[in-house]
């Protein structure tokens, strides 16, 4: 486009047609006073700080609304302008309140740094007080301290021009004009879309975030969109959202995998913290962001993403072995395929996927879709080699430029209980691969006693539940303190589990070696001391009762089993556990990750720790460690609208099918959203991400010449 | 621009053209300002701000609370608001007050530094009363004070309290007598209490004496 020259100060500036000879000039680098200009906002040349001098012209003029022409010759400097911005500051401050330090915006607040640049006091004036506002925190998200308002309409335009949403306009009481909602209503019931760019835009502490609203540990930028701060893998998640929203589950589905290989295992059972982030939750509940995966996984019929999802780098002649093929280690090996090394997977199991394809049962995870995540994958031309132990890593190594150790904690663990080495005493591992198996599980008998309240008790307890078992679950924590989710806890005791909680056991009776019952006692509270290894507890007297049964489960706790080798070929801790740093190992080119190093955690926590580790080794074996790429291209229309009732919409659950019929089947759970409802969640997003598109405002000390 | 508000409602330079001994000036000024002020619709810091800010200082000059600094302010604030784009209505109203203060310094002046008004217009400039001679004691004015501020009775002189009094003007409306008047920094000589018609003979010829300087706004 052809380019514009003026002169500005003496400098000689281009500009490109159409532009103010503000944005020219702050284009340069030249910085003119002004407040009431936001980049993203329409004109509206309220502040009258960015007067300049134009020659030809009589009187000064508002450069933010004076086109910028060839030729032109401006001076941003004189003692009239200078005296011009003094007034008009001292204007704004009349009625601006004079405790700075006590703002919430202190220091961050362009009003502020504008009494710096121009030298301004709290003056000579006389000082207005405001009547007709004052602070309203009648809603969670935004706090409105209107008394340090001045009016500048950035809010007013960014609400209206902006987002077409129509919440805040000008308002007047007696003589007094002040930013109102239609009515004085609170935002809610005006229909804020709590989008927040009002409190972006905002150049003093008028309107901010609610305190607590956002971390504090993650730069800002990032803090915004807590949903997406919160998720292990940082999935972006307000895009794919909006993927849906506009009936695009394909889109979303790529967005997923920009950052995770398994956006099906994911849609269904992840512990989903970006829900308890959301910022929705402070309005009335949070967003499905889980059910809404499992909708855009379930209805993505094309797959548009695929060709550049399975593109690989060009061979870099680097090979990996990845020992242990659960989420952590298929999605590492996923992305050092994509980075060019040649990667090869050896799992123990006969099939991979870990957990996904051998613990995690089939009413809450679908197992053919789990495999075809797992053969894309393998489309990439990862190696798998299944069904072999690798039993010393620093062997293996010989034959590798990097090894990493992502074998998860597969071993079950048992109490120390009398009679735990009898025969039908097993641990929640192996029945829960059994049953996904499909194998005869007749050698429990017909009544089981599961040990523990975690998830993995529950996983098995609903198992054997279909199966006809009479299930008892059984654990020490007290009802109302049971480990497991809430769902699990709601939905188990509807499909015939009986829960006992808060008991203390003594020892698996058997009877000419055959377990015959579960000695327990309740217990009021009992507290385990880790660092002497005593338990304290407070039993009921006389509760002591033998719990009849034909076989008992262990689900309290897992470990890697790594101790159980001779030489694993790396260091290991007394617990079982790699010795590590980071994710190396004591071995150079040997690394870990996944459970092998936080110990049982989520499958997003094993994902995310699969991509970080995934990077740290590309860079190892000499490569740039960058492994987020884009699949989809995205459009954000700023202009999100007015939506009738926004704030009071109620989040849309997934149907639970009936405890009756759910006791009987390993069908899903629940029935995944119809296009319809998945819109409708959609729809209640507050796009938190869409702040991201407002421009930083510079302020003068950010200039060259100012 | 920002606002459509009509300006037809601020008053034209020409009225105060002719010095007039039923107007004051600088009422007539902050009445310019105070329908700018009324009128504004918040988009423009010259009138949001600026016109608020001559109000404020111009509520004071109308009420005793004028510094001595503030003729040199409204007019350093006035011009700049009157040179300053975007804002008709700003714009009209601070030329009135500018117009006004060029035209009539002294009247500024008194205002400001002697607190009084030539033409008895400025509340706080003047007070009310009953002249004793005109007085019928008819008590039509008492019937209608809305603060009870005159005392009297059938045949007597009634007498306004200056304390009390709001200046609202209402009695002067309906005494039939034309026995109504304002006084500024001179009070007349007039009874202390109601006194029956006809037996005050001080007068409003009498000796006059000044009346302690005060602020009654």
């Amino acid at each position: 486009m052809e380019k514009l020259r003026l002169t500005v100060d003496g400098q000689v500036i281009e500009a490109l047609p159409g532009q103010s000879v503000l944005e020219a000039a702050l284009a340069a680098d030249i910085y003119i006073p002004h407040i009431c200009t936001h980049p993203d906002l329409p004109v509206q040349a309220n502040c009258k700080l960015c007067v300049v001098e134009i020659e030809g012209l009589d009187g000064p003029v508002c450069s933010c609304e004076t086109e910028a022409r060839d030729g032109m010759v401006v001076r941003t400097k004189s003692d009239d302008l200078t005296h011009r911005r003094a007034v008009a500051m001292e204007f704004m401050l009349a009625g601006h309140p004079h405790d700075c330090t006590g703002c919430k915006s202190f220091l961050k607040c362009e009003l502020q740094a504008l009494m710096q640049n121009l030298g301004s006091v709290h003056s000579r004036l006389r000082t207005i007080r405001r009547t007709a506002i004052g602070i309203n925190v009648d809603n969670p998200i935004i706090v409105r301290e209107m008394e340090r308002c001045i009016q500048c309409g950035r809010c007013v335009r960014a609400c209206n021009d902006l987002r077409k949403v129509g919440a805040i306009d000008y308002g007047k009481k007696g003589d007094e004009t002040y930013i109102a909602t239609p009515g004085d209503l609170p935002l809610a019931d005006v229909d804020c879309r709590f989008c927040s760019a009002c409190v972006e835009v905002c150049p003093t502490g008028s309107l901010t975030d609610q305190l607590g609203l956002f971390r504090d540990d993650v730069p800002r930028e990032q803090a915004i969109v807590p949903c997406q701060v919160e998720c292990p893998a940082h999935i972006d998640i307000p895009a794919y959202i909006r993927a849906v929203e506009e009936g695009k589950p394909g889109d979303a589905v790529g967005i997923i995998r920009e950052k995770v290989p398994f956006p099906l295992v994911l849609g269904y059972i992840c512990n989903h913290l970006c829900e308890t982030g959301c910022k929705r939750q402070a309005l009335n509940d949070p967003l499905g962001i889980r059910n809404l995966k499992r909708y855009s996984v379930d209805n993505d019929t094309e797959q548009a993403w695929k060709e550049k999802y399975l593109a690989t780098a060009p061979a870099t002649s680097k090979r990996v072995a990845v020992v242990g093929g659960g989420p952590c280690g298929l999605t590492a090996a996923y992305y050092l395929r994509k980075k060019g090394h040649e990667v090869t997977v050896y799992d123990k199991r006969p099939e991979l996927g870990g957990p996904m394809t051998s613990g995690i049962p089939a009413y809450r995870l679908p197992i053919e879709g789990v495999r075809k995540e797992i053969q894309l994958i393998l489309d990439t031309g990862v190696k798998a080699e299944c069904g072999k132990e690798i039993k010393n890593v620093a062997e293996l190594k010989k034959d590798y430029d990097a090894v990493l150790v992502s074998v998860g904690v597969s071993k079950g663990r048992k109490l120390p209980l009398p009679g735990a080495d009898l025969p039908q005493v097993y641990t929640a591992m192996d029945v829960l691969a059994d049953s996904r198996a499909e194998k005869d599980m007749g050698y429990l008998g017909d009544t089981v006693c599961v040990i523990g309240s975690g998830s993995v008790g529950y996983d098995v307890a609903r198992s054997l539940v279909r199966l006809g078992k009479t299930v008892n679950l059984t654990c020490v924590e007290q009802a109302g303190k049971l480990m497991a989710d809430e769902d699990d806890q709601s939905e188990a005791p509807e499909e015939g589990v009986n829960i006992l909680p808060g008991r203390s056991f003594e020892a698996i009776e058997g009877e000419n070696g055959k377990v015959v019952g579960l000695r327990c006692h309740e217990v009021l509270s009992s507290t385990y001391d880790r660092a002497t290894g005593t338990i304290t507890e407070v039993p009921v007297e006389g509760s002591q009762t033998v719990i009849p049964c034909d076989s008992v489960i262990f689900a309290t706790g897992q470990h890697t089993g790594l101790q159980e080798y001779e030489d694993f070929g790396i260091a290991i801790n007394g617990r079982g556990y790699p010795v590590n740093d980071g994710f190396k190992t004591s071995v150079e080119g040997i690394f870990t990750a996944g459970d092998a190093i936080t110990g049982i955690s989520f499958v997003i926590k094993a994902i995310a720790q699969g991509r970080d580790v995934a990077q740290e080794m590309d860079r190892y074996l000499g490569g740039d460690g960058e492994i987020d790429e884009t699949l989809v291209e995205r459009t954000r229309n700023p202009e999100i609208g007015k939506i009738e009732g926004f704030a009071k919409q109620r989040r849309v659950e997934q149907e639970l099918l009936p405890g009756q019929a759910r006791g009987k089947s390993f069908d899903n759970v629940y029935r995944t959203y119809s296009c319809e409802e998945a819109k409708c969640e959609a729809g209640r997003c507050l796009q938190c991400d869409l702040r991201r598109d407002l421009q930083h405002v510079r302020v003068w000390t950010e200039y060259a010449s100012k | 621009m920002n606002c459509s508000i009509n300006v037809e409602h601020i008053p034209d330079a020409s009225e105060i053209a002719e010095a007039r001994a039923d107007m004051c000036v600088v009422d007539w000024a902050k009445r310019a300002i105070d329908t700018a002020h009324h009128e504004n619709c918040g988009k423009s810091v010259m009138c949001r701000d600026g016109i608020t800010q001559l109000a404020a200082i111009l509520g004071d000059i109308v009420t005793g609370k004028g510094q001595p600094d503030d003729l040199a302010l409204l007019k350093e604030l006035a011009e700049v608001i009157a040179t300053t784009g975007g804002c008709e209505l700003a714009q009209k109203a601070a030329k009135d007050l500018l117009e006004s203060l060029r035209r009539y310094p002294e009247e500024w002046d008194l205002h400001c530094r002697r607190k009084r008004c030539t033409n008895l217009i400025c509340k706080a400039y003047f007070g009310v009363y009953c002249a004793p001679d005109k007085c019928q004691g008819c008590t039509a004015c008492m019937k209608v004070c809305p603060v009870g501020a005159i005392s009297g009775g059938p045949g007597m002189i009634c007498v306004v309290d200056t304390d009390k009094c709001v200046r609202c003007g209402k009695c002067f409306e309906v005494c039939p007598h034309e026995a109504r008047a304002k006084f500024g920094a001179v009070k007349p000589k007039l009874p202390e209490a109601p006194v029956p018609v006809g037996s005050f003979s001080g007068g409003a010829a009498g000796g006059a004496r000044r009346s302690r300087r005060r602020n009654l706004g």
